[in-house]
């Protein structure tokens, strides 16, 4: 083997126990590259590569859609505009079995379509919703597992930062990845809401009903208080869909309007503006110092030659795109496991996307798969981040197994989910292949 | 700077009892002020950034579409400024509140004073790289301000002030770490002393 290659390899290696040993993800991918590249080409070049690829990574046009996407999530939570989402789909769902739960679904993928990020879902649709199920003595496993599960939604569902960043790395465009979210992420929801209404018509003990209707008026009544939020997502998404914005235009158009609405419904104060600002600038400065990490893996990856000779070590196998796609699906469970989805997402791609780009597959479909991998990380364990974070939410009054074992259900509707995704491409490509750009 | 630490913490160890929060004196509770104050400053400036390109990005959008007019060096100036302050000038608040992820599964195990000592190694390491890669933003000012550094669009903006951005904004952040390292292995050494909270906003993760 040569030296190139090993060094490549001892790379990963290193960076997985670094990892390991609690250096910051961002920096684990750095340094390791750093030094990859410093072995492999000698150090000047490595420093002057290190700052121009930065720096040129960041000042980019399209990257300004994370930021503002981020910070019309943000708005819309920390000014209560989603909180109402769960009470409009609690009193037009709670009627079907298992209803307190599949309008947890629902809340959360609408929730989804506002804010860019799963773990900030979970976190916010937990607090609402678990309290509630658990008042009608819903089984704890299921109430939890819901929140946990659906709350993965963030990542599919546009807009979302996973997506945008995976359209960077690939070079893919953005406003089709982000539209091609749409329908597998409609479609999870979906095998979600029906196996939770499976299992409760099967055994009607998960699941109690909820007392007392609630008349037409009143589920009218809530809708004109929920509306503008939907509206808003429906106009950004229309926007990128038709090419009538940039994904940039969209987010920065979506924050200003969800300052307005706030504003409109008096829920916009200093404190409100304040707090959303700064949590999305340091989620933007903490997202990107690891996307910096991805951007100088990449360099040592091509560098090295660790996807070249993987792929010709694959051989004919590694042209048939359904084989790749079932051999990351293995590599991203079993990674997806101990990695946050993020440093996971930017670890993989610099050596499984130079194969899948050789296999003449199409990557808007490889990258709405990846996503889907990566969602279902999010809730295995031991490290499912969604997991913990609803674990975070209900405190000591249900053990981390019973979510776990709640969570179960959910990772099967995801495997039939992902397989139909594998199956039927199109699910992925039909909305972006009407796009006009 | 971990033997300086060590050597000190050994002959000081009887004498600190007193005293444990003065490790390293009044002269690094004073630089930590600084550096706080500093991460914060620059974390209000990343704020008007963030602000800015919204309100930047919205106008353009307003006076395309009603009077299908434009302002020049938009690209450049959301491209060129606001993003490298809104990645930038944060990171040493995000080392502040310890918002870089870190993974703590295979740690779980380990008691506090030993992930101190880690931590401790973890942040010299990652300080030193920092240090590399502030020098080289450094290098790249210096080198784009004698050149005037322009990018042609619409009208010419200039962006070598922009360069200046990530060597501030990463060397910030490489003090702060240098100051949480010394307190790290303060706590890793005396079991005393604050150690900055280890939680991460949740809503902060992708």
């Amino acid at each position: 083997m040569d030296l190139d290659l090993i060094i490549g390899i001892g790379g990963l290696v290193l960076l997985l126990v670094l990892l390991a040993l609690r250096v910051p993800i961002a920096f684990s991918l750095g340094i390791v590259s750093l030094g990859g590249v410093a072995v492999l080409r000698g150090g000047l070049p490595a420093i002057s590569a290190l700052e121009t690829l930065t720096f040129n990574f960041i000042a980019h046009w399209s990257l300004s859609a994370v930021p503002m996407f981020l910070l019309m999530g943000n708005i819309a939570y920390k000014s209560g505009l989603t909180q109402s989402l769960y009470r409009a789909a609690r009193m037009w769902l709670s009627g079907l079995p298992g209803g307190l739960a599949i309008a947890s679904t629902a809340a959360c993928a609408m929730f989804a379509a506002a804010s860019g990020s799963s773990v900030a879902t979970a976190s916010a649709m937990g607090r609402i919703a678990i309290p509630e199920m658990m008042k009608y003595k819903y089984d704890p496993g299921l109430a939890t597992g819901t929140v946990a599960a659906a709350g993965t939604l963030g990542s599919l569902i546009p807009p979302s930062i996973l997506i945008i960043l995976f359209a960077i790395f690939t070079e893919a465009s953005i406003g089709q990845m982000l539209i091609a979210g749409i329908l597998p992420g409609i479609l999870s929801g979906l095998v979600f809401a029906a196996m939770i209404m499976i299992r409760c018509k099967i055994n009607p003990k998960l699941a109690p009903k909820v007392e007392g209707g609630v008349t037409l008026t009143e589920k009218i009544q809530v809708l004109r208080e929920v509306w503008p939020l939907p509206v808003l997502i429906v106009g950004v998404l229309g926007g990128i869909y038709s090419g009538f914005f940039t994904p940039t235009e969209a987010g920065a158009g979506g924050a200003f309007l969800a300052f307005i609405i706030a504003a409109t419904q008096k829920r916009l104060n200093w404190t409100v503006f304040k707090e959303s600002v700064i949590e999305t600038c340091s989620a933007t400065a903490m997202i990107f110092l690891i996307a910096m990490g991805g951007i100088m893996l990449t360099r040592f990856m091509a560098v090295s030659g660790v996807p070249a000779a993987l792929s010709s070590a694959l051989g004919p196998y590694g042209l048939d795109p359904v084989i790749l796609v079932i051999a990351a699906s293995v590599i991203y469970i079993f990674l997806g496991m101990f990695l946050d989805s993020l440093g996971l997402m930017l670890l993989t791609l610099p050596v499984l996307l130079p194969l899948f780009e050789a296999s003449g597959a199409d990557i808007i479909w490889f990258g709405i798969l990846v996503i889907k991998y990566l969602e279902i990380g999010l809730i295995t364990p031991p490290v499912g981040l969604n997991v913990y974070i609803i674990k975070g939410v209900v405190g000591d009054s249900i053990p981390l197994e019973t979510i776990f074992k709640g969570v179960l259900w959910f990772i099967v509707a995801d495997i039939f989910t992902l397989t139909l995704l594998i199956i039927f491409p199109q699910i992925s490509l039909y909305l972006p292949s009407l796009m006009q750009f | 700077m971990i033997k300086i630490i060590h050597g000190k913490s050994k002959s000081a160890r009887a004498d600190r009892k007193n005293e444990p929060e003065k490790w390293g004196g009044y002269m690094l509770e004073i630089s930590e002020k600084i550096v706080n104050l500093c991460a914060r400053l620059l974390m209000v400036l990343g704020c008007v950034a963030m602000t800015m390109m919204m309100l930047h990005v919205m106008s353009e959008v307003f006076l395309r579409y009603f009077f299908t007019a434009s302002i020049p060096g938009t690209e450049e100036i959301v491209s060129g400024y606001y993003m490298v302050a809104v990645v930038f000038l944060p990171l040493g608040y995000v080392q502040l509140e310890r918002g870089h992820i870190i993974i703590e599964l295979f740690t779980l195990k380990v008691s506090e004073r030993g992930k101190a000592w880690m931590d401790g190694v973890v942040l010299t390491v990652c300080s030193a790289a920092l240090a590399i890669f502030a020098y080289a933003g450094f290098d790249k000012a210096i080198n784009m301000t004698i050149k005037n550094e322009i990018w042609i669009g619409m009208v010419d903006v200039s962006i070598w002030p922009a360069r200046w951005m990530l060597p501030v904004g990463l060397t910030v952040m490489t003090l702060m770490m240098v100051v949480q390292c010394i307190r790290e292995f303060q706590f890793a050494v005396t079991g005393k002393g604050a150690i900055a909270h280890r939680h991460i906003e949740d809503s902060e993760r992708v």
